[in-house]
């Protein structure tokens, strides 16, 4: 640690001895009453150039048509882009749609999200009672199951598909218990059921080292006095745990949501681009590739489609904050 | 070396008004000491004449330079905080030199000001220590001597004793005393404790409400407090106060109905009153006189403090709890009642529609503050 | 139902293990392995020669039939264990006719002898292939991709670290007015993810002429809400005292900064430090769209780009992913501890 330190010492230190003249001249000419603006300066210039510009853009693009990235190249075209997205005979039945690449996408991240946040909650929320609970080896464990959350996914979604080769090492342990072998990505289902548990594989860690604070935050004298007045187990776990709990368990839940519907990286490279055919295609692979990996590049469309998923995305967080308040 | 004057000073924080147009020359080479309960405004005033505040109205001079819109380190003033407020990251030798640094003084020179500091104040074996590894004690010595390396015109103290125990306080204040004398510098010292202000001080300044009750020696304040709220703050234990009011101007003499006393005689000149107006008298329970008089007290609880002895009691259809002081140890139990006598020349008297005090005959003020 | 929530609700400090201990223990084990069996597969594997990778069924360790070189033959021939009379020795493999399998005793290269096929087994020796790693640094462009990953990462920390230390400080030291709102306006970038302004902020990046280029990369990375936030937070319980004692001490408001708070932040900036190498190190999606020519690739990109082209060549794909992982690893190895905290702490990934 004490390395660390120097080392980030001498690099802030030779860094910092070439802009301090610029900034007390600055300081001389404004004044030392104005210099938090300075300091604020290119924090704000680069969210101002990097997220607040792009959310303005976004709404030109999605109103636009045709090829061109640049702006004054591309006709307005009002909301033609959200009525292609849109048109559907039955939005229940992709296939009926105009855009119907769109529709499967929808329905998967759907899917998905229902399930990983289901299932990640549960795991976590087990992981971390358990944690809770043990006297010994908790901060190992809790190492062990945080791993994997510092991966690139790149790395998760390569590891998984060596893993679940139709030559890898679950394969050979079917085979061992006298199974047929399977090509799990090959397979609708399974290549689904994969998705799913290696996205909780990946960030179960997370969520548990938040459920786990929390937990750990609930005054053990509880406990005691629960113990004192003989309350039986469940009943501490519904009317003690579970309530002190809450505030921590929305945390997670909206975070999950929000994250789960902005899957990409790892199922994209877990499943090899979306496959098999369009089964684990979602919402960011279709902008993805609406935008920047097809022959024609229709950013008009993709922006269309990610102002959707804003709108969703921001309702997600209202209803966060909105809990929030609530539980205070 | 340089004088202070405040004038018409004016500070807000939003709405609030904390300072009410303040104005206090300060002499070179003067000790003054701000004081008064806690937020009176007095660190905020002296966080003004810091510049760490921006006043709001009004002008701040130091020397003859007006300094109202200049940056701290252009008043060449120095301050200790209450904290301290020394640089955890640094070594003692570091925090004597960072502001030398900051003013890019040579090396040579910083040095010869570090070690004559160090050796002025003894913290020559402290030097390489970083502040968590000193006492509290050694602590107050860095912040005073981070002040004196910089050869300030002016210091400026910001309680820099609550942080002590009482023994150490008691030290350390001599010792703030011993470097005034040697320095002859101007300071301005913040304080909330009315002792270290009357042991301190040339002057003190009482500060209640942002604005200032009373401006004089620490004699001046206690022998002639200029209102009510200065009368409760100086001195300790707090003086007694019993209502009254004016029931006869004739004769010279003025005599009022009090309390749980009765009718007494006033030290006041005939002509400051009317008859039935309402005063307030105060008498410190250092000038009762337990034994003999005219007047009674029933005993709620002493304190002995061994060499003397603070008696606590009520007086007869009086709800508030007087002092009285016996200049020994003096036995008695609650519940006794006992007589006691208050000198005519020691009473204060004050108005009680402005809470002004109202001068006393000068016959009998001399004497009056042995 | 009950029994489970019986078992969830249990708190410490009981006489001896019962089922809930021996459940929780279990639970543990599981996931232990579950977490470690994916990576450790993939890290033997990636030792493996390429001949075994693709074995079915594999061995877990990275093992490969013995070669020798016997007297009277050209090429090396394979050793196999065969039983012969109930004895077991070790043969050379010749050829095999139909279920016959010819061989010849290396001490003996005079004659053949013929064994049932059924008779014998391949004898195997542990054999790691180095050149699964050296070679895609060489032959491919992954010495590129991992200078590249290096320079993004080093430069984005550092600029992040510097950023986002001067708005905290900013947030966290100064009262002037819009600073609420200030802080409201960083914070609220939270709730806008790349994911939703990746056209335009491509058209930025366009704009910027900075398309295939690594600063494209780092850029738009290096103001970090979270950062801010965690900064800030950590320079609130510096004392105010301090600043004024500096400013009564006639530094200047950037000395102020860097000789005062930011020493004095050094704790929280290592955590943001760490987490900084974390996240550029493993990004992937922005520089996917950002970065177009392979010189140009990072480690993830280029993995991902190789692992689309070489689908078969496993041995070097695993090997560039244990290369890819080692550093992130290593850290967590011996920073685990901030890193725990400093997410508890904060509540931000």
């Amino acid at each position: 640690m004490t390395q660390v330190k120097s080392l980030l010492g001498t690099l802030v230190g030779w860094l910092v001895s070439i802009i301090e003249i610029p900034f007390n001249l600055i300081e001389r000419v404004i004044g030392g009453r104005r210099m938090p603006w300075v300091f604020m300066l290119p924090n704000l210039v680069i969210f101002g150039v990097f997220t607040f510009l792009p959310i303005g853009l976004l709404v030109f693009y999605a109103f636009t048509g045709g090829t061109e990235i640049v702006l004054t190249d591309r006709p307005f075209i009002g909301l033609d882009n959200f009525t292609r997205l849109f048109s559907c005979e039955n939005f229940l039945s992709p296939y009926s749609c105009r855009e119907s690449m769109f529709w499967i996408a929808v329905q998967n991240t759907v899917w998905y999200v229902l399930l990983t946040v289901s299932g990640m909650l549960a795991v976590s929320l087990i992981t971390a009672l358990v944690l809770d609970k043990i006297t010994k080896g908790r901060g190992f464990f809790r190492a062990v199951f945080f791993y994997p959350v510092l991966l690139s996914p790149v790395v998760v979604g390569l590891v998984w598909r060596w893993f679940l080769d139709t030559n890898g090492l679950l394969n050979s342990l079917l085979v061992d218990i006298g199974m047929e072998r399977i090509i799990f990505m090959l397979d609708v289902f399974w290549s689904r059921f994969w998705v799913i548990g290696v996205s909780i594989w990946f960030q179960m860690g997370f969520y548990t080292l938040i459920i786990l604070a929390g937990l750990q935050a609930i005054p053990r004298d509880i406990y005691e006095a629960a113990a004192i007045d003989g309350t039986p187990r469940w009943r501490v776990f519904t009317n003690i745990t579970l309530p002190m709990l809450m505030p921590n368990l929305v945390v997670v839940l909206v975070l999950l949501m929000i994250r789960s519907v902005q899957v990409f990286d790892e199922a994209y490279v877990l499943t090899n681009g979306g496959g098999p055919g369009t089964a684990n295609t979602f919402l960011v692979q279709y902008i993805y590739e609406t935008a920047f990996a097809s022959d024609i590049r229709l950013y008009g469309l993709a922006s269309a489609a990610s102002v959707a998923m804003g709108v969703v995305l921001l309702i997600l967080t209202l209803i966060q904050l909105g809990l929030a308040k609530k539980a205070e | 070396m340089a004088s202070l004057s405040i004038d018409h000073v004016v500070k807000n924080f939003g709405n609030v008004e904390v300072i009410k147009d303040v104005s206090l020359k300060v002499k070179d080479g003067e000790f003054v000491v701000l004081v008064g309960p806690s937020g009176c405004g007095k660190s905020t005033l002296l966080r003004l004449i810091a510049g760490l505040e921006d006043v709001t109205k009004g002008d701040i001079f130091v020397g003859d330079e007006n300094v109202t819109r200049r940056s701290p380190a252009q008043r060449r003033i120095a301050m200790v905080f209450q904290s301290y407020a020394l640089y955890p990251h640094m070594s003692v030798r570091k925090n004597l030199a960072f502001g030398l640094e900051n003013l890019r003084m040579d090396r040579k020179e910083i040095n010869d000001r570090v070690s004559r500091a160090a050796d002025m104040l003894g913290l020559e074996k402290l030097l390489d220590r970083r502040p968590k590894a000193l006492s509290g004690g050694q602590r107050q010595r860095v912040a005073i001597g981070r002040a004196i390396v910089r050869e300030p015109s002016m210091f400026l103290f910001d309680e820099p004793l609550s942080n002590l125990d009482a023994k150490l306080r008691v030290q350390t204040r001599g010792e703030i005393i011993k470097l005034h004398r040697q320095l002859k510098s101007t300071m301005v010292y913040v304080t909330h404790d009315q002792v270290e202000a009357m042991t301190m001080a040339d002057r003190i300044v009482v500060m209640h409400d942002g604005i200032m009750e009373q401006v004089g020696t620490p004699l001046e304040l206690f022998d002639t407090p200029a209102n009510l709220f200065v009368a409760g703050f100086i001195g300790s234990p707090k003086m007694n106060f019993f209502d009254a009011t004016v029931t006869s101007t004739s004769g010279g003499t003025v005599t009022a109905d009090t309390t749980g006393l009765g009718e007494i005689a006033l030290p006041i000149p005939s002509d400051s009153v009317k008859d039935g107006e309402k005063l307030v008298i105060g008498v410190r329970p250092s000038h009762t006189e337990v034994g003999e008089g005219p007047f009674r007290l029933t005993v709620e609880y002493q304190e002995s403090l061994g060499t003397e002895t603070f008696i606590y009691g009520r007086l007869a259809g009086v709800e508030e709890l007087i002092t009285l002081h016996v200049q020994h140890h003096y036995e008695t139990d609650s519940g006794v009642e006992l007589s006691f006598n208050l000198p005519a020349e020691r009473l204060h008297v004050f108005r009680a529609s402005d809470e002004n005090r109202i001068p006393t005959t000068t016959a009998m003020q001399k004497g009056a503050s042995q | 139902m009950s029994s489970i929530v019986n078992f969830l609700s249990r708190t410490r400090g009981k006489n001896g293990p019962d089922l809930t201990d021996w459940l929780s223990w279990f639970w543990l084990l599981v996931g232990t392995l579950i977490v470690a069996i994916p990576i450790a597969w993939a890290a033997v594997s990636s030792l493996k020669q390429p001949s075994e990778i693709q074995r079915f069924p594999p061995s877990f360790l990275p093992v490969a039939p013995v070669q020798i070189q016997v007297e009277g033959y050209d090429s090396s021939l394979g050793l196999w264990e065969a039983e012969i009379d109930g004895d077991t020795r070790e043969l050379a493999l010749i050829r095999r006719i139909g279920i016959q399998a010819q061989m010849v005793d290396p001490e003996n290269p005079g004659e053949t002898i013929n064994v049932p096929t059924s008779a014998i087994s391949p004898v195997e020796s542990l054999s790691i292939a180095p050149t699964n790693y050296t070679d895609p640094l060489e032959r491919f462009n992954f010495l590129t991709y991992l200078k590249n990953s290096v320079f993004v990462t080093t430069m984005a920390t550092i600029l992040t670290l510097l950023l986002n230390s001067m708005a905290a400080f900013a947030l966290s030291k100064y009262k002037f007015r819009g600073r609420n709102a200030m802080f409201i306006i960083i914070i609220s970038t939270l709730m806008i993810p790349l994911s939703v302004v990746i056209v335009p902020a491509f058209l930025v990046v366009v704009g910027l002429n900075m398309i295939d280029n690594l600063w494209g990369v780092i850029l738009p990375t290096i103001a970090t809400p979270t950062g801010v936030f965690l900064l800030r937070q950590y320079m609130l319980t510096i004392p105010d005292e301090l600043i004024e004692a500096a400013r009564i001490d006639a530094a200047s408001e950037f000395r102020i900064f860097w000789r005062v708070v930011l020493p004095l932040t050094a704790p929280a900036l290592a955590v943001l430090a760490i987490f900084s190498v974390i996240w550029r190190w493993n990004d992937f999606l922005w520089p996917l769209i950002v970065l177009i020519r392979p010189d140009n690739f990072t480690l993830q990109v280029g993995l991902n780009a190789f692992q689309g082209q070489f689908t078969t060549q496993w041995h070097y794909i695993l090997a560039m992913t244990m290369l890819s992982l080692a550093p992130v690893t290593v850290i967590f190895v011996f920073l685990q501890r901030y890193i725990t905290a400093g997410i508890a702490n904060t509540g931000i990934k």
